[in-house]
């Protein structure tokens, strides 16, 4: 967690806002200090990345004009613009904490395009549709006790009454669906809001509400809001981490060639993960095996939300699904063939934001998140593969240059160029180098643009940054006769990996 | 690192569908399109869809995929063209091509959904329109484009249909606002097809339209105004039905150009201005001034209202010849300034400035400063002599304090005009000259007159009231200085004497004549002189004092047989009126003994003190016109006169004074403003030596 927390400081300091959204995900604390007091946020805006600024405020950095971070992270701000933004949040006191998956979650009580809910909540005496439309799998992530009622004495139901009154029932499903609802907790509801979380078993709403009562000035009250909506969302996320790794993955079915897909199809009655799609996966091996889903989340990706928008069969599958409740009718869904590992990544990925990709698995996530059409998990996987050390031993730089621009993927395509710039004399010698000339400069053909080279134009812009130039400076020092100091600046090497380039041009007869 | 290249691992294939084809991949691809034509959406399976696209577009073979699509799309289109367009016509036709649009819209929506991969990878690199807008594209080039024609008649004659009822309910405009939706949604080269095809049809269809609705011949220039206005609003509240704002906008311009600029309402628009400004109609002016936002159109309406104020003001007449020249002044200005007054009421309804062009302000207050500017220039001596003589009439019939406000009210009117007045100097020079006679005579308040050159100085500037404002501190610095003169008490006492000192030059008269110096006072004014000599050199000890009899006056008191009189007097008069005090009986001759006077002034003091109807204190023998030398003149007891304070005037003078007066200030007038020119020449001369350059630019340079 430390170290994660000192590399989320190390790219808010250069400004990698892909890498940072990547770390903030792995759940570090954005409003944490590092050895010398500062905050991220205060060394984002100090160094002047207003991408890696904005992330910050997005994802729950707070800025307030209450507390010194607050203010120097205002006075630190490098330019203008990057104040404006903070001043802007200066004085909204209201927290967000816009984690991608808590904003996926938070929707889901909200937006019922997708018909995913699968019980209903009303007060009581009051049975009608009007209640709250919820997600079985998320009650059961967030609360254990729900989870065992679920499992048994409502095991059958989908449409439930509660004693509890109106207004603590949204409150607290608002709490369950993290949407925040601290600061909106007024004091009325007090006694039956502490009641109803302990029945329902929310431990933290407890604790926050018992440390609340001794709280009475405003900033305080902020404070302790900050620190708890931050709680409340780890805590969420490692709960519902927990529901995937022990109902989901631990929980899906292999099949193999003898066993009946209906008879399977049984096991997911009452299945302790309470699907609604199912996910089968075929692995190169070819042994396949499904995993129970839900659309609910399912539908962050582009690929399946656009699949259950559309009135096609999947859809119609799934609604009679809905009304027939009947677990052989599951919609039963199929994904291009790749190892279990890397459905699990996803699936981690899209329901509690886990980032953590192994590079072994890096390219073919990558190449799975541009088949779901879901952009940031592309961009996470492809920071994964710049950002271990292990992953070039392995494979080919060339391997990631063409997956970065079969995925369109310009970071990958970057950090390609910044690897064979850097070790240029070797590559040079390798004939991949020239084939991978050879199909930029084919790129750009059919781009009909003006008739340079990317890679060509990538590499040369390292090799700048490999021996510390500007363009200014090739200039300057080209008129420079003093031997000594040309070799000093290192121009003279510089010189050669140029030539080196040219003459691999002059090779292939292309110009750039 | 490049020797461990064996030891890595193969990156994987890509996820897509083994085996098959393009054709065969395509076909899948086809038949789904197929049904979803058909509406059999519900059996096709999204997952096999998107993996088609997916493995076709990763295997390079998205820009063939690409074209099939475009051409099947095409052919589908063609078929349904042809089978449920063909032959309709008029609303029927409208109405089947926004069913078909509604539903291709759909359609396309839901294969672009299909084609997402495509679009995403392939139409966003290679710089192609998505699928939808591709769906869009084909849709124009072939449901539209055949029926082009069809289509335009078809709307067009449909609105004119309801034009021509005139009915407020327009059923189908629901259809065509539709269609007009479409057009709007499918783009043509640059601009969207609505603008770029049927909008200019639209326009001309309405100009054609409304050129041959009415009849206006026929119609008087007031049922013009109406009919405009009533068609107009239709068309307005028509077009907001169906065509966005900026295309009625349009489409206003364009029946404006219809209806407004006709010969025919181009003759009605001052005929009908002259009614809207004679009766007061502000109904009917402000309806004329919001017809047309158009430039060439508020020009024509300023122009009308410009020409009716003109018309007003040159409408005054002025009786040139009358003898009772301040009232017909006064009368005139009066007129000027209700004319004034009247139009900047009127016009304040409205908002001219709404017609500013080109900086060039148009408000309605500047609109009526040109136009009588102009007209004050038209005659300037005249304007500037009638304003002056207004203003004197009322300086000099308030002494009493508390008409000061009043007067001020009535003249706050005036004071308007100040800035209308083009040749100031000339103004000035009037104003001057009457200003003086004023103060000397001390006929008005100097409260008032130091009021009325505040606000000249406000309207004109300082350089025109220099002179003014020396004029009245002369009065009264002389004010103060009479009242530290105390003569001896021995000397006379039943005798007051006031001094004027006056700057020369800011008084308007020339030098005091050098003959007053010779005359002889009586006597006691002859001490009263001395002593105020000595007083006044003793104050100021450099400063030379010159008395000017003629400008001054007195006032003496006498029992006549009737009663007691106070005759105030010129100076002159005075002294020959002092004379009887030890003579009986003078002839002219010993009177211009004893007095050592001008000849041509005694006559003149001689016929108004002894012919002059009202003021005869003198008697004359013989009675006759004319002053001989020998003639004999006594003190006429007999004077009887209506009330005790009797003013004595002195006539004009034989030749007409007030004409030479007049012709003397004019060339002095010209003596100034040449020396003015010669000193504006000298400035522009000596900045252009600078640059070391004659002056051949200097005539530019004044002009």
């Amino acid at each position: 967690m430390d170290k994660n927390f000192n590399d989320l400081c190390y790219a808010c300091r250069i400004g990698d806002t892909d890498n940072a959204d990547r770390l903030i995900s792995t759940g570090v604390n954005v409003n944490g200090l590092d050895e010398f007091e500062n905050s991220p946020l205060y060394l984002a805006s100090l160094c002047g990345h207003e991408g890696v600024v904005k992330l910050l405020l997005d994802r729950g950095a707070v800025c307030d004009r209450d507390r010194f971070e607050g203010v120097r992270c205002v006075y630190g701000a490098l330019n203008d613009s990057i104040r404006d933004i903070l001043i802007k949040r200066y004085n909204s006191k209201s927290v967000d904490i816009n984690q991608p998956f808590v904003m996926h979650i938070s929707s889901l009580l909200k937006d019922l395009s997708l018909n995913t809910y699968d019980i209903q909540v009303n007060p009581q005496k009051e049975i009608n549709d009007n209640g709250l439309k919820l997600h079985k799998f998320l009650l059961s992530a967030r609360s254990f006790k729900l989870r065992d009622n679920l499992c048994t004495v409502w095991s059958s139901e989908s449409k439930l009454t509660t004693d509890i009154p109106t207004s603590v029932l949204n409150i607290i499903t608002k709490f369950i669906y993290l949407v925040p609802v601290l600061h909106e907790i007024s004091m009325s509801d007090y006694d039956s809001l502490i009641q109803a979380s302990l029945q329902w078993d929310l431990k933290l709403l407890v604790e926050y509400l018992h440390r609340l009562k001794d709280v009475t000035d405003s900033s305080g009250k902020s404070t302790l809001i900050n620190e708890y909506q931050y709680r409340v969302t780890e805590d969420a996320r490692e709960q519902i981490k927990q529901f995937v790794s022990d109902n989901i993955l631990k929980c899906s079915i292999d099949l193999n060639s003898t066993t009946n897909f209906e008879e399977k199809c049984q096991l997911f009655e009452n299945h302790v993960a309470f699907p609604d799609v199912l996910l089968l996966i075929e692995n190169p091996n070819q042994d396949r095996r499904i995993y129970p889903c839900h659309l609910a989340i399912l539908s962050r990706a582009n690929y399946f939300k656009t699949m259950f928008t559309l009135p096609m069969k999947e859809n119609n599958t799934y609604q009679e699904y809905k009304v027939l409740k009947d677990s052989r009718k599951l919609p039963l869904i199929t994904l291009p063939s790749c190892d279990f590992e890397v459905i699990e990544i996803i699936l981690r990925y899209l329901y509690h934001d886990s980032s953590e990709i192994p590079w072994q698995y890096a390219i073919e996530v990558l190449l799975m998140a541009d088949f779901l059409l879901e952009e940031r998990m592309k961009s996470m996987a492809a920071v994964a593969m710049t950002q271990s050390k292990d992953f070039l031993e392995k494979h080919s730089i060339f391997d990631i240059l063409y997956v970065a621009w079969e995925t369109k993927m310009e970071r990958l395509e970057q950090f390609a160029a910044k690897i064979i710039a850097f070790d240029l004399k070797n590559y040079s010698r390798d004939n991949e180098l020239r084939s991978a000339i050879i199909k930029s400069s084919q790129m750009i053909s059919v781009r009909e643009e003006t008739d340079t080279i990317e890679l060509i134009d990538d590499i040369r812009f390292y090799l700048l940054e490999k021996y510390a130039f500007e363009p200014e400076d090739i200039e300057i020092l080209s008129e420079e006769k003093d031997i000594q100091l040309l070799k000093t600046s290192g121009i003279l090497d510089y010189q050669q990996d140029v030539t080196i380039i040219e003459n691999i041009l002059d090779e292939l007869t292309l110009q750039a | 690192m490049i020797s461990s290249k064996k030891a890595k691992i193969r990156v994987p294939n890509r996820l897509s569908l083994p085996g098959q084809n393009f054709e065969t991949l395509w076909d899948i691809l086809k038949d789904a399109i197929d049904h979803i034509y058909a509406d059999q959406v519900g059996e096709l399976s999204f997952e096999l869809l998107y993996r088609t696209v997916y493995t076709l577009v990763l295997r390079r073979k998205a820009s063939e995929l690409y074209g099939h699509l475009k051409s099947y799309l095409g052919d589908k289109l063609d078929e349904l063209g042809q089978k449920s367009l063909k032959g309709v016509k008029g609303f029927e036709l409208l109405q089947k091509l926004f069913e078909i649009w509604k539903s291709q819209c759909h359609y396309f929506k839901l294969i672009s959904d299909v084609m997402i991969y495509m679009d995403k990878v392939y139409c966003k690199y290679e710089r192609k329109v998505e699928t939808y807008d591709m769906g869009l594209e084909s849709f124009k080039n072939h449901i539209i484009n055949p029926i082009k024609g069809h289509i335009d008649e078809a709307m067009l004659s449909d609105i004119n249909k309801v034009r021509s009822q005139g009915s407020s309910e327009a059923p189908q405009a629901d259809t065509w606002r539709g269609i007009i939706a479409m057009m709007e949604t499918l783009e043509d080269e640059k601009d969207n097809y609505f603008s770029a095809h049927f909008e200019p049809v639209l326009l001309q269809e309405t100009e054609n339209y409304y050129k041959n609705a009415v009849n206006y011949e026929e119609l008087s220039p007031v049922e013009y105004l109406e009919t405009m206005k009533k068609l107009k609003s239709y068309e307005f509240s028509l077009d907001q039905k169906f065509i966005n704002v900026d295309s009625t906008v349009k489409v206003t311009t364009v029946l404006e150009k219809v209806l407004i600029w006709t010969e025919q309402f181009m003759d009605a628009v001052p005929v009908l201005m002259r009614d809207a400004l004679t009766n007061n109609n502000v109904e009917l002016l402000r309806e004329l001034c919001s017809l047309s936002s158009e430039e060439k159109y508020c020009t024509k309406i300023l122009g009308c209202i410009k020409g009716c104020i003109w018309e007003d003001v040159t409408s005054l007449t002025v009786d040139k010849n009358s003898r009772k020249r301040a009232q017909i002044a006064s009368q005139w200005t009066n007129r000027i300034i209700g004319i004034y007054n009247y139009y900047q009421s009127l016009l304040s309804t409205v908002d001219l400035n709404f017609f500013t062009f080109e900086g060039q302000d148009n408000s309605s207050l500047n609109v009526i400063h040109e136009v009588i500017g102009n007209y004050l220039k038209e005659d300037a001596v005249q304007t500037c002599e009638f304003i002056a003589l207004h203003l004197d009439m009322y300086a000099k019939s308030t002494e009493d304090k508390r008409d000061i406000n009043n007067v001020k009210e009535s003249l706050e009117d005036c004071v308007k005009l100040f800035k209308l007045i083009s040749e100031k100097d000339l103004f000035e020079n009037f104003y001057k000259k009457l200003m003086s006679k004023r103060l000397l005579h001390q006929r008005s308040s100097i409260k008032l007159e130091k009021w009325l050159v505040k606000q000249i100085k406000s309207e004109m500037g300082n350089f025109f009231t220099s002179k003014l404002d020396g004029m009245l501190r002369d009065i009264s610095s002389s004010t103060g200085l009479s009242h530290f003169f105390k003569p001896q008490e021995n000397t006379l006492p039943n005798c007051i004497f006031t001094s004027q000192i006056l700057t020369m030059t800011s008084w308007p008269f020339q030098t005091a004549n050098i003959l007053d110096e010779n005359v002889i006072l009586p006597p006691q004014m002859h001490h009263y002189k001395e002593q105020f000599e000595v007083f006044y050199n003793r104050k100021y000890n450099d400063r030379t004092l010159r008395w000017a009899h003629h400008l001054g006056f007195m006032e003496i008191g006498f029992q006549f047989k009737n009663g007691y009189y106070e005759i105030s007097m010129p100076i002159y008069g005075a002294i020959i009126f002092l004379l009887f005090e030890q003579h009986e009986e003078l002839t002219a001759e010993q009177i211009l003994d004893l007095t050592n006077m001008p000849e041509q002034e005694l006559q003149r003091q001689l016929i108004s003190l002894s012919l002059a109807p009202k003021s005869r204190i003198l008697k004359k023998k013989p009675l006759s016109k004319t002053i001989s030398p020998q003639d004999t003149f006594s003190i006429n007891y007999g004077f009887t006169s209506p009330t005790q304070k009797v003013r004595l005037q002195t006539i004009a003078n034989v030749t007409t004074k007030s004409e030479a007066q007049s012709q003397v200030g004019q060339d002095s007038l010209e003596k100034e403003r040449v020396i003015e020119v010669n000193a504006a020449i000298v400035r522009i001369i000596k900045s252009c030596k600078k640059t070391d350059l004659p002056s051949p630019n200097l005539p530019s340079k004044r002009a």
